[in-house]
């Protein structure tokens, strides 16, 4: 579904990535994982039309997605969900979700679906979003982008500044969201909580891939055991 | 004294009128139009050189203020596209020297070519008494179109779609378009709208006084006073720094004399700046 060959991603001169390839199919839940600042987020930014590439390709159903800006991205299918949330904070918790579903005319069938995954949200429909907690912030940030209707979700580090008890909460939610055959990419710093979920993983060092494979065959890997999941 | 309160009022919904545009397109595009001004003397002098043409005085407003936002349409797809392919501060700046250029050049082909057009509107029932007070019946027939017009903008950014996509590309550029929203086009939108609402305050100014060729650098410093107390970014503080601006300009200038209102308004915008730097009301509606 996303073919992304050999791509490089420069910020100012220094390059960021280098050389990356990663493939997501239909149905399939990806993981991008890796420390801080080993390019997961640019890799992310890079599928969802924010930063030029400067070598290499990506596809989205074999269509070149080069030089297109965000929004026509978004309207394919591919919906990014920073972990900065990017959410309208003036504006409420209903208003941002109807944003979301920005053209779309079953926007209250696909509010019925959000508010099943995320019924705090329903109770908060009126409040302004930048009130909302930090874990109702992440959720709504992933019941916006949802609301799109993707047909590929991107999430950055959804766990990111959350507490504990919520990450599970939310990581119960992206498996139902799984389980109804979503395709997503995530990236990861909490590594075992995203290999539970991923099919696949990629492990991304300072900006190149350094190993790729299911995510059960990488619980394994010694290497990544050692660097990742603190196991000596 | 009442009077001079409604003539205030109704001096400072035009205001509103002219800087509501101003600031929309401020929070959308991050320029500032400073041929804004310059729009509403186009409406004027066009619904005026139409009138005189024979034209019927509604039709000839209609067809001013249309070709205000013609020309604001114009401008949008030329002179900013230039400014466009900046961001932020460069943007800005470059937007300043074009519009300003564009202002200059208007009101130089404008004084040039038709020097003596000017729009003065009078209506065949002179005046009303409402309350006792006698109003005259143009001075209303201006308020009403501020007061429906912002009514109008008002429930247009609350209630559809196209208004919410615009006060989230305000609040957040990112975020908007990450939802999809096209903001090049969403902005032209709004360039019009407030071209056609500037028009509307040209129109409303031939009600109130007379509008000449000269006027649209007045109006656009007015503009720019109001959207700066209003807070640059907040179209509700607009309407409240408007009429704050209209009731205090009518009163220095009959109390105090036309030669000092400027910096009375100025001081007024001074002390609103380092009293509440966000604006009067200091949030986006």
């Amino acid at each position: 579904m996303i073919r992304v060959e050999g791509i490089d991603v420069s910020y100012d001169e220094t390059a960021v990535l280098r050389d990356v390839s990663i493939q997501v199919d239909e149905g399939e839940t990806v993981a991008v994982i890796g420390s801080n600042g080993s390019g997961k987020t640019t890799l992310l930014k890079a599928i969802a039309g924010m930063l030029r590439t400067g070598k290499g390709k990506i596809f989205f159903d074999g269509m070149g997605l080069d030089r297109l800006p965000t929004h026509k991205i978004v309207r394919l299918g591919i919906v990014y969900v920073p972990a900065e949330r990017e959410l309208f904070p003036l504006m409420t918790v209903m208003e941002n979700l109807e944003l979301g579903a920005y053209r779309n005319k079953e926007w209250r069938k696909l509010l019925d679906i959000v508010f099943r995954l995320f019924p705090r949200l329903e109770e908060r429909t009126k409040q302004l979003a930048g009130t909302l907690s930090g874990g109702e912030q992440q959720m709504l940030a992933i019941a916006r982008g949802l609301m799109a209707k993707p047909k590929v979700l991107l999430l950055d580090e959804p766990s990111s500044g959350l507490a504990p008890i919520l990450v599970d909460e939310l990581y119960r939610q992206l498996h139902r969201l799984k389980e109804e055959g979503l395709t997503m990419l995530l990236t990861e710093q909490q590594v075992p909580i995203a290999l539970s979920l991923a099919d696949r993983a990629y492990v991304l060092e300072n900006g190149r891939i350094r190993i790729s494979g299911k995510s059960q065959d990488l619980l394994d890997e010694p290497e990544v055991r050692r660097a990742y999941l603190g196991v000596a | 004294m009442i009077s001079l309160i409604i003539d205030g009022i109704i001096f400072g919904l035009q205001l509103s009128l002219l800087a509501v545009g101003l600031t929309l397109i401020f929070g959308l595009g991050g320029v500032l139009n400073l041929a804004h001004g310059q729009l509403a003397v186009i409406a004027g002098i066009s619904a005026a050189g139409l009138i005189g043409a024979g034209v019927n005085v509604p039709l000839a407003a209609l067809l001013g203020v249309l070709i205000a936002g013609a020309s604001g349409l114009v401008l949008d797809r030329s002179l900013m596209l230039m400014a466009y392919r900046y961001k932020g501060e460069a943007r800005l700046l470059l937007g300043l020297v074009l519009t300003l250029g564009l202002s200059l050049a208007i009101e130089g082909y404008l004084n040039y070519s038709f020097p003596l057009v000017a729009l003065s509107i009078s209506l065949p029932i002179l005046n009303v008494t409402l309350f006792g007070i006698v109003v005259r019946t143009t001075a209303i027939s201006a308020a009403l179109i501020a007061i429906l017009t912002l009514l109008s903008l008002f429930l247009f950014l609350r209630g559809t779609f196209l208004g919410k996509a615009i006060r989230s590309i305000v609040q957040n550029e990112v975020g908007a378009e990450l939802c999809g929203i096209d903001q090049a086009s969403v902005r032209t939108l709004i360039f019009v709208l407030g071209a056609l609402m500037a028009g509307l305050a040209g129109i409303a100014q031939g009600l109130t006084t007379s509008l000449d060729v000269r006027m649209g650098m007045e109006l656009t410093i007015l503009a720019l006073i109001v959207a700066t107390v209003g807070g640059v970014r907040s179209i509700n503080g607009t309407l409240a720094a408007g009429i704050l601006l209209g009731v205090v300009n009518v009163f220095a200038s009959f109390y105090i004399g036309t030669y000092l209102t400027y910096i009375i308004l100025l001081t007024t915008a001074g002390l609103t700046i380092l009293l509440r730097p966000s604006g009067l009301l200091g949030y986006w509606t």
